[in-house]
């Protein structure tokens, strides 16, 4: 599909998602049955999440806490009764033959988060936000025979945040994503570990021409798991509508998968009347009723959020906003940043180690912030330790590889490998007046007014004293012999 | 019920495949009960009555997220028609959901 760039054509792209994110919780939505992922199939199930006759789901409290704390922290209003629905299909990996969901009762609605693209603030709506239980899991067996089912996740506690249709390009569907990811992470909802499917979406988009106020037929892009795979899966669908459009045909309203590997999406089987969910309130499961006293303990209990957090990073570290923007976009990197900087006095010296050679670190090494070797107090020190003219920059840097690999303390290191800088004047008057003797043609160089020639001695000072030799004292001397030499 | 088409629908969703006598006889038995619901609602004066969201009026029924013992798979597994690798094995599935 060449040819067709959709930010120039006359086509504009309507786009809402339907996110769902597995909660950060120790056991299933309705049973005691772990939610660790990664466990031997079917050794994480019970009679309740695999829908044997007879049993008797009890929802998790916690879960219920947590869908409240996505919603108060998306701007959300919390409903003070809310009910779960049975979503009905038949499907293998659905035990029961229904889902246990919220339909028209969720627990919140009417949100919004507001992002950021190329300098310019948007609010993206949430209509709501809703739990239900996930699905088990199909493996397709090698003889082909068979599919195999597993029901580790069946019944694993989601939720689900559903937007307006109010992003219009994938870069402010990357925001939104990366945005709402932060969010979940600070709040503990989620651990937003996307590569074990516990941040999944699916798009819905459509196009128009750009400035019509009604909606294009649109497509349903479903499962998507990267934020890779979401941004290409937007971009090649917004093209492909456009170009049917520029065709003369119509888009077909239908529900589409991502082939990732391939880069284009392609139509799905549809199974007639599969989107007759016959939705009725789950007798088995009482309403939720949320009372201000419920309310407002997890309302003081979410933590504070990543604008909150950027807004004080910004006034109490005076860090610019793009720093603190990048700081403060991951909740492990901020905490980071904090323990560190409560032990110095230059923050923004230790906002430049995160934003340099840390994160440069971890993208070679793909390792995660938690797993930092250096810890922030060990930082603070290597941060005290330049500042107050101890080390050098340079020796820093030298210093923080061996800390990576280590570790240790810095001022350690600095005194086991005779680091420190050296402040003694004579000591480097020594060095200087040997330099000058060793480099005649330099020193008549610089008499007959090559005066940049200066730059090449004090270099060969740093190397004798290994970079240790202060600065400013060098440049001091060099000039204070070469004079001597001159005069004589 | 209108008619058979919508029976066709809804036995198609439920997953039932019914004889054509059974059809016949199931199409009078809803249409049957259904126009004597109606006939019964129709008659009753709701005006004063609270719309009903859920049959119960327990609310708040949750459990702490603790974990308890799941079943062994043995057992788990052991209603299953066919198992593979300890997955209960169904008939091959060519498109996800
Ligand atoms: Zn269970």
């Amino acid at each position: 599909m060449k040819g067709l760039n959709i930010r120039q054509t006359e086509y504009e792209a309507v786009i809402g998602l339907e996110v769902h994110a597995g909660l950060a919780v120790n056991t299933k939505m309705y049973c005691g049955c772990k939610t660790e992922f990664g466990a031997e199939p079917n050794t994480q199930c019970c009679p309740v999440c695999t829908g044997m006759p007879g049993a008797l789901p009890v929802l998790n409290r916690k879960a219920v806490e947590y869908a409240i704390k996505a919603g108060l922290a998306t701007n959300c209003s919390i409903i003070r009764y809310s009910r779960q629905d049975r979503k009905h299909y038949f499907y293998p990996d659905l035990p029961k033959g229904y889902q246990a969901s919220q339909h028209n009762l969720p627990l919140c609605t009417g949100g919004f988060l507001e992002i950021e693209v190329n300098m310019s603030a948007k609010k993206v709506g949430i209509r709501g936000i809703h739990i239900e239980e996930d699905a088990g899991k199909l493996i397709h067996d090698e003889s082909g025979k068979y599919s195999l089912v597993d029901y580790n996740r069946s019944g694993v506690p989601l939720i689900e945040i559903v937007t307006a249709p109010d992003l219009g390009s994938s870069e402010e569907v990357r925001a939104f994503i990366l945005k709402l990811k932060t969010i979940l992470e600070y709040t503990g909802v989620c651990d937003c570990k996307m590569q074990e499917g516990s941040l999944r979406v699916d798009i819905n988009l459509s196009v128009r021409r750009r400035g019509e106020s009604t909606f294009g037929n649109r497509t349903e892009i479903k499962n998507l798991n990267s934020v890779r795979a979401i941004v290409r899966a937007v971009e090649y669908e917004a093209k492909r509508q456009a170009e049917e459009l520029e065709k003369g045909r119509s888009v077909r309203q239908e529900t589409r998968r991502w082939d990732d590997a391939r880069g284009v999406s392609y139509p799905m089987r549809e199974k007639k009347g599969a989107d007759d969910y016959r939705f009725f309130p789950d007798p088995d499961l009482c309403p939720i009723v949320i009372d201000d006293a419920w309310l407002n303990e997890i309302k003081s209990s979410l933590p504070e959020l990543p604008d909150e957090k950027k807004k004080r990073f910004v006034l109490e570290y005076k860090l610019p906003a793009y720093d603190a923007d990048f700081i403060t976009g991951s909740k492990q990197l901020s905490d980071y940043f904090e323990e560190a900087a409560k032990r110095c006095r230059n923050h923004r010296a230790v906002c430049n180690w995160l934003m340099g050679d840390i994160s440069k670190k971890l993208n070679e090494s793909n390792i995660e912030v938690s797993d930092i070797p250096v810890s922030p107090e060990n930082l603070a020190k290597l941060v005290e330790l330049t500042d107050s003219g101890i080390i050098s920059w340079k020796i820093a840097k030298q210093v923080f590889v061996v800390m990576w690999d280590t570790n240790r303390d810095p001022a350690e290191i600095i005194e086991e490998k005779g680091l420190r800088v050296i402040n003694d004047t004579e000591e480097i008057r020594k060095v200087i007046i040997q330099v000058l003797e060793e480099n005649p043609k330099a020193v008549e160089d610089i008499r007959n007014g090559k005066e940049k020639t200066i730059g090449f001695l004090i270099g060969q000072v740093m190397r004798k004293t290994g970079g240790k030799a202060s600065p400013g004292i060098v440049n001091r001397l060099i000039f204070e012999e070469l004079e001597r030499l001159f005069h004589e | 019920m209108k008619n058979h088409e919508e029976l066709k629908q809804l036995t198609n969703m439920a997953a039932l495949s019914l004889s054509d006598i059974e059809a016949e006889k199931l199409f009078n038995d809803i249409r049957n009960i259904s126009q004597y619901l109606a006939e019964k609602l129709s008659g009753l004066d709701t005006r004063n009555t609270e719309p009903m969201v859920h049959v119960s009026d327990i609310t708040n029924v949750f459990r702490d997220d603790n974990e308890s013992d799941p079943l062994k798979r043995e057992e788990l597994l052991s209603n299953a028609p066919e198992t593979v690798n300890g997955c209960f094995a169904v008939p091959k599935i060519i498109e996800e959901i």
